[in-house]
């Protein structure tokens, strides 16, 4: 599988902003799309997130991978938008394919699987994107909730339980 | 290929299905403007490894105990007592009790219940359902913490309290009851705005967005319940408080010497040590124990310059004078109409140590006494310039017996003979709330050795604006640590800085 991001990429310590941007905004702004269904929210989300990670790089330290580490800046940012009133009156996305572009190089079944993933419930769908998408292992995605491992994976069974039931139920259908 | 299989190409399907998703050039200028206008951060592992942290550690614990048959007497009058050897098991046969002392959900949760637990929970949808009561709830913890400040306050002694942790701890204990109990609990801790399962959602939220474990900046919570042999409990209860809490339970034999050793040994590890001595002992009558555990260990993002600090006169309301060491200072200045105040952040700068001095004229103990959450959460969250300041370096410990501070703010019910724990156990008769106690300590001082002060000051001073006000705490203050919406993970007052 490829990592788009730098598994264990930890920092020489010297914050670049140019790295950031380079290397974390598309998988940071699919991500984040992926988790708030809004595109524009989405950007908001990644260009905070970017630049607290290079405020913060500071405190970063080199526990966790900087994947790791950013992609639960992002988690939190992505969360406390979705806290806030307005966010329930911003009409989300019913489904990936009404992005404009979206899904033109993507077989039906990809497609299909992808806007089920798109419809799981939040919880589900942040353990499935860390596990499958961004390529965390389940300790990681536990660090990053801060769950018990153990939860994760319980977590992690049942949404692919319930992608399964409902790719069955496509299928009968 | 197995439809599901395809979870493993997930990553390339994202990517060949989103592939123009990215950030505009403007919007990426706009980032690296912001980044520009900050000054690039750099690591401080020197300038932390020579720092002295600020440690602070908590614990709260509420007892359940059924009412013996002399209370019940006093209490209820004719009601008939229960034998407390009655209690049934009633958790499900196909998920066995733990043996003496194991963990039942915690930190090696069983699996299987662990799995309806997270079901559970799914089905709730998590985040969403209480996004709109956020502002409600800090309102109403806010007030809660300044009511148990107010009814805990002892005149002319220090008070320390933590209102994280006794909130979690009686929030725990609210889902073991139903009827008006449940009602007044909602009523102390949500203000009556919220549900059970809102406020449930928001101390989940709440402490997530607490705990902090970066290299400088610590801060755990640790909540578990501890029951005896022989009394059954709902599942459900346990459910709850270990999704919402993660909250362990644990099975113990409260008749052996062992389990006050138990508990006071879980209490002492999630302190760090701080506070090592809970409980002197089990009360005989005792079923069940919440307990809750806090530790905070953060160093100042500036620290106090030792070179600076030196002996002063503070003067404690009744009258006394004392020569102190204060500590000078320049942060964030606060002011209204009644006080003024500094805020001064700790390393992770989501916390905030915050300091308000009322106005002269008026005193600590009269202006707590009419101290809305609405100004207090106006006061810190209006910085107005910086100032000046000699703050005296103290160390504070508090040792409150909560019941009478919790029933003078409305919950009243739980700790009678009327007490409703149905939620709790299907034999709930005589169940009531015997005690809730907190230890907490708190000390601040200039994170440093004589070594490591002279290159604090020198970092300190680089960056010093001008300052706008003066401000020596030499009399009786009030402090709190504040967590990013000014909400307190500790707040005390300062009658005498060294007692």
């Amino acid at each position: 599988m490829l990592i788009f991001f730098q598994t264990g990429a930890v920092s020489d310590g010297e914050p670049d902003i140019e790295r950031l941007m380079d290397r974390y905004s598309q998988p940071l702004m699919r991500l984040c799309y992926l988790y708030l269904k809004d595109e524009h929210l989405a950007q908001e989300a990644v260009q905070d997130t970017l630049y607290r990670a290079y405020c913060k790089y500071g405190s970063f330290s080199g526990k966790s991978s900087e994947k790791t580490w950013i992609t639960a800046i992002a988690l939190n940012i992505c969360k406390d938008y979705m806290r806030k009133p307005s966010y329930r009156e911003i009409p989300m996305d019913p489904s990936i394919s009404v992005l404009a572009g979206s899904g033109q190089s993507c077989d039906t079944d990809s497609m299909e699987l992808l806007n089920l993933v798109y419809q799981l419930p939040d919880d589900y769908r942040e353990v499935i994107l860390m596990r499958y998408y961004q390529d965390l292992s389940v300790g990681e995605i536990a660090r990053v909730l801060r769950k018990r491992p153990n939860t994760v994976s319980v977590r992690l069974k049942r949404a692919r339980e319930l992608l399964r039931a409902e790719l069955e139920r496509g299928d009968r259908e | 290929m197995n439809p599901l299989e395809r979870l493993e190409h997930l990553q390339k399907i994202v990517e060949d299905a989103l592939p123009g998703l990215d950030l505009t050039a403007e919007q990426k200028q706009a980032v690296r403007e912001r980044a520009a206008q900050r000054k690039t951060p750099k690591k401080k592992k020197y300038w932390w490894a020579l720092a002295m942290p600020v440690v602070t550690a908590a614990i709260v614990c509420a007892v359940v105990v059924p009412v013996s048959q002399r209370s019940l007497r006093e209490v209820a009058g004719s009601m008939a007592p229960i034998d407390v050897t009655d209690l049934m098991t009633e958790i499900s046969p196909s998920q066995p009790l733990a043996e003496q002392g194991e963990v039942l959900f915690g930190s090696v949760p069983a699996a299987g219940s662990s799995q309806e637990l997270d079901m559970a929970a799914s089905q709730k949808g998590s985040h969403m359902e209480t996004a709109q009561d956020q502002t409600g709830f800090e309102q109403a913890t806010m007030e809660f913490s300044l009511g148990l400040l107010r009814e805990s306050l002892k005149p002319t002694e220090n008070t320390l309290i933590s209102p994280a942790s006794a909130a979690l701890v009686l929030g725990m204990t609210a889902n073991g009851t139903s009827g008006n109990t449940l009602t007044q609990f909602l009523d102390v801790l949500g203000q009556g705005e919220l549900s059970l399962e809102q406020m449930n959602q928001s101390y989940l939220d709440w402490r997530q967005r607490l705990e902090s474990d970066e290299e400088q900046a610590v801060l755990t919570i640790a909540n578990s319940i501890w029951f005896a042999k022989g009394f059954s409990v709902k599942e459900t209860f346990l459910h709850t408080n270990a999704e919402y809490f993660d909250a362990g339970a644990y099975q113990l034999d409260f008749s052996q010497t062992s389990a006050v050793q138990r508990m006071n040994a879980w209490v002492s590890e999630h302190t760090k040590g701080k506070i090592s001595s809970l409980m002197d002992e089990v009360d005989p009558a005792a079923q069940m124990y919440l307990i809750n555990a806090v530790f905070l260990k953060m160093n100042w993002q500036t620290p106090f310059s030792e070179s600076t600090t030196k002996p002063m006169e503070f003067h404690s309301a009744d009258g006394t004078v004392a020569t102190v060491d204060f500590m000078y200072g320049v942060d964030h200045y606060l002011q209204n109409d009644r006080a003024q105040g500094i805020k001064k952040a700790y390393s992770n700068s989501n916390y905030q140590f915050v300091a308000v001095l009322p106005k002269e004229g008026i005193s600590l103990t009269e202006y707590l006494s009419t101290l809305t959450a609405g100004e207090f959460l106006d006061l810190v969250g209006q910085e107005q310039g910086v100032a000046e300041y000699e703050l005296p370096k103290f160390k504070v410990e508090g040792e409150h017996r909560l019941n009478e501070p919790l029933q003078a703010m409305g919950l009243t019910e739980v700790f009678g003979a009327s007490a409703d724990f149905s939620s709790l156990s299907s034999e709930a008769d005589g169940l009531y709330l015997d005690e809730v106690v907190q230890k907490a300590v708190f000390s601040i001082d200039e994170t440093g050795t004589e070594a490591a002060a002279g290159t604090y000051a020198g970092i300190s001073r680089m960056s010093m604006p001008v300052a706008t006000c003066r401000l020596t705490f030499d009399r009786p203050f009030l402090f709190a640590v504040l967590d990013e919406s000014g909400l307190p993970v500790f707040l005390g007052t300062v009658e005498n800085p060294n007692p």
